[in-house]
């Protein structure tokens, strides 16, 4: 009989001392920064360089009329910031539901270590959080409203999830650029996007050298970056090649690809990278002049598309070897063909550089379409 | 003459004296016999009355007496109280002389045996057990024709002297659980027992847990089912629900309907209700917790209806819950104790207060209605009434600690209920066979039910010493 007293004591309290709690997080009372972003601030007149935190907290029904607010902070570091946009705000400013942080250019130029350290130690905010590279101001870009798109945070996610899933930019998730920029074997990448007049575009992908931005691979050669990064499973290919002294242009859709890498050891202790990648896809589009149906168009077609895209490939790592970016990971690959002791006292960076690597692309088309 | 033996006239006497001031009694005399009857005339059934008292005393002629009471209708009682018993069970005392005999004509009105309300199934058999414990007998005797099939007859209440009778199947049933069974019914102490889940509640092992921890079914089919499974049946007299132990958790989410359609959809449904216990005991304090703790749980698509439908509410989620959920429990008792013509206004209002204007007033949230509603179905998805209404009860309090204590409150509440399930037994064998102790053999017919052919073996917890089925 006590205990059912006593139990129904604890009830009670539990009943009304429940408004006590201070570590509650009530959905209406909360502010979600959908949103981040850090740029680099200089005042005119004073050399001393600050941080300019912007975020955006998507509004709760209709009561301001409009669908986001936007604070920003400038501070020393992004922790102070936080405390900063708070003090602006009447709701509780919480970062459990963040999905971009975007990062200006010049920032990225000076290193992200900092801020990556800040958004992966935070246990409320996700390993999907998607790391951006702003070509301008992020801020700026995080500010504006596109009249024709969602609130602009959502905007930026919807917009780079599809790419993704598309294979046209790389993994974009913080586990991912974390992981890679923690890995010795492998550099991390990110996507870069750039303010049109009333849109948001996809311009290319940045390259870093550990946690500083070095250098960028043009949105055209996306996909081919993706191939050479790693298996794809879905994705398309345009292609334009002179035949006889005229463009022709293909289009690859479902293209599937796969990778090999192979590290040879010369005698001398020099090491050799074979890179071997696959297409498979269907033709989709193709202006010129030869008849696919023909088994002999179609080798020459791979021919010509296997050609094209090994220069292409070619041209990227010659690019990527020059700014010393190991963004593809053959590191990762080199030190899996060594044991420990040597890769520790091999200066991969240096050997990077200087590395002989060399790419063979081959094409497969399945079908080429319903056009016969 | 038997120096125990009361005289006749004494007897008659007793018999009286005992039954002064029941006006309900008849006495019928037959002078020219020197015979009197005593009977209650509502207890017995008049045409055999006829037949077998009446009609013979009015024919036969006061030598031929001794060869009429030969007859085996009549049985010689020893003793004034044995007679004032067999009045009492409806049988017609004969008074001649020295001697008293009864006659059984036990005939007491009773309803027909008609479908069970608490249990239908869309097909398979309807007829359900009545208050009368000879009609109930005779509907699993109809379903078992077995001479195995043994009946025990006990008495339970100081006054009521209900009867119970403990079936079980011979050669399939452990007799260990038999005779555990009887000794703690003749254990019983109290002055009456009226229902068949009453009675259950003074044979079981931990009267103060929540859950029921003998299953009661009101459907024949199901007992019966259940004695050919090596389980031992009890039929409380007066009461059309009949128990059968020993019991496990998982039984009482199991429909006869399961067996009678077709084995991937007797799985579905099994699973289905496993899934709606899950959703009734924890939806509501899901939401309760999400909203109060974990907002970074909410999927983005969601987040913002669900926290704009959320500020409109002056309460915390908590309140806002327990408010709904005590609505919804207000709504279903009423409706559950008025006649059904009227229950039909309680369902138009309750869905018009509930569904709209809580929702327009400002007092929930709509997301939160369909959380409400959906483990409310989802309790009574449960074929088990007693069950689900435990498990409704249970419900409140994973919403207080979810609203405390979020997500780790839950949890904590499911830990408890879990402990509590693990060291409840029934007969002495544990409430969560087969998962506690593990029968995978077991598990055929418990989350999912397998085809006949793969069905060979009884299941563990009967321990019987015949296992396999068909014998």
């Amino acid at each position: 009989m006590c205990g059912v007293l006593r139990f129904a004591c604890l009830f009670m309290a539990l009943l009304l001392l429940c408004g006590c709690s201070a570590d509650k997080r009530q959905l209406e009372n909360l502010g979600f920064t959908n949103s981040i972003s850090y740029d680099l601030y200089t005042e005119e007149d004073n050399e001393e360089r600050k941080l300019l935190v912007t975020t955006s907290v998507p509004n709760i029904g209709t009561k301001t009329g409009k669908q986001r607010e936007v604070l920003t902070a400038v501070t020393q570091s992004s922790k102070q910031a936080w405390v900063k946009l708070s003090r602006q705000t009447g709701r509780i400013l919480v970062n459990g539901q963040l999905r971009n942080a975007l990062f200006g250019m010049e920032l990225a130029a000076e290193g992200l270590m900092p801020h990556i350290d800040t958004l992966v130690r935070d246990p409320s905010i996700g390993q999907r959080v998607n790391i951006i590279i702003v070509d301008g101001k992020a801020s700026e870009l995080l500010k504006k409203d596109f009249p024709d798109e969602p609130p602009t945070g959502q905007y930026i996610y919807d917009l780079l999830e599809k790419e993704e899933k598309h294979n046209s930019i790389p993994d974009i998730a913080i586990y991912s650029f974390a992981r890679d920029l923690m890995d010795e074997g492998i550099d991390p990448v990110a996507p870069i996007i750039k303010m049109n007049k009333d849109h948001l575009m996809i311009d290319g992908i940045a390259l870093f050298g550990d946690d500083r931005y070095r250098t960028k691979v043009s949105f055209k050669d996306a996909l081919i970056f993706a191939g050479l990064r790693g298996d794809l499973n879905q994705g398309e290919l345009n292609v334009d090649f002179k035949d006889a002294n005229e463009i022709e242009s293909v289009t690859l859709s479902s293209v599937i690809g796969r990778r090999m890498v192979k590290v040879k050891r010369v005698q001398n202790g020099e090491i050799k990278v074979l890179l071997g990648l696959h297409f498979k896809g269907s033709v989709l589009e193709y202006i010129g002049s030869r008849e696919l149906n023909d088994t002999k168009d179609i080798a020459f077609l791979e021919g010509q598309l296997s050609d094209y895209l090994q220069d292409e490939a070619m041209k990227l790592i010659r690019h990527m070897q020059t700014n010393q970016v190991d963004s593809l990971g053959i590191g990762q690959h080199v030190r899996n063909s060594m044991r420990y002791k040597e890769w520790n006292s091999l200066d991969w960076k240096e050997a990077y550089a200087g590395a002989d690597i060399e790419c063979s692309v081959k094409v497969t088309i399945i079908n080429t379409g319903k056009f016969q | 003459m038997n120096f125990f033996r009361s005289s006749g006239k004494n007897r008659f006497n007793e018999v009286q004296k005992a039954f002064e001031k029941c006006e309900d009694i008849v006495y019928r005399t037959f002078p020219q016999l020197d015979i009197t009857l005593i009977y209650f005339d509502h207890l017995v059934e008049k045409l055999d009355l006829d037949r077998d008292v009446i009609r013979p005393l009015n024919q036969v002629t006061k030598n031929d007496l001794q060869g009429l009471f030969k007859q085996s209708q009549f049985e010689r009682t020893q003793n004034a109280a044995e007679t004032i018993e067999s009045i009492l069970n409806g049988k017609v005392a004969v008074f001649h002389g020295d001697d008293t005999y009864v006659v059984n004509a036990y005939g007491p009105a009773s309803r027909a045996v008609v479908e069970s309300e608490t249990e239908s199934v869309i097909t398979g058999p309807h007829d359900a057990f009545t208050e009368n414990l000879n009609t109930n007998l005779a509907l699993i005797r109809r379903r078992v024709k077995s001479s195995k099939l043994k009946t025990i007859k006990l008495s339970v209440g100081e006054i009521t002297k209900t009867s119970v009778y403990i079936c079980y199947i011979e050669g399939i049933a452990n007799d260990g659980l038999v005779q555990e069974l009887i000794k703690r019914v003749k254990n019983i102490e109290t002055d009456g027992i009226f229902e068949g889940n009453m009675f259950v509640q003074f044979i079981d092992e931990h009267p103060h847990s929540v859950f029921p921890q003998f299953i009661t079914s009101e459907r024949t089919d199901v007992i019966a089912s259940k004695l050919i499974a090596g389980k031992i049946a009890g039929l409380v007299e007066g009461s059309p629900s009949a128990f059968t132990a020993p019991t496990n958790f998982f039984e009482f989410f199991s429909s006869p309907d399961d067996y009678y359609q077709r084995w991937m959809l007797g799985t579905a449904l099994r699973l289905l209700r496993f899934i709606a216990f899950i959703i009734t005991i924890t939806f509501t304090a899901f939401y309760v917790s999400v909203t109060t703790f974990h907002y970074e749980m909410i999927p983005q698509a969601l987040l913002l209806n669900l926290a704009e439908s959320r500020s409109k509410v002056p309460f915390p989620p908590l309140y806002e819950a327990l408010l709904m959920e005590l609505t919804i429990e207000l709504l279903r008792e009423a409706g559950a104790r008025l006649p059904s013509k009227i229950g039909q206004t309680i369902g138009i209002v309750g869905g018009i207060v509930i569904g709209q204007a809580a929702v327009q007033a400002g007092l929930t949230s709509n997301i939160l209605i369909i959380a409400v509603a959906s483990s409310a179905i989802a309790s009574f998805v449960i074929p088990s009434y007693i069950m689900s209404a435990s498990i409704r009860l249970i419900r409140f309090g994973l919403i207080v600690l979810a609203g405390n204590f979020g997500n780790w409150g839950l949890m904590f509440g499911i830990a408890l209920i879990v402990i509590h399930l693990c060291g409840l037994t029934n007969l002495g064998t544990s409430y969560l066979t087969p998962v506690a102790p593990m029968n995978a053999n077991d598990w055929k017919d418990t989350f999912v039910r397998f085809p006949f052919s793969l069905l060979v073996k009884r299941p563990s917890q009967v321990k019987t010493p015949n296992k396999r089925r068909m014998k």
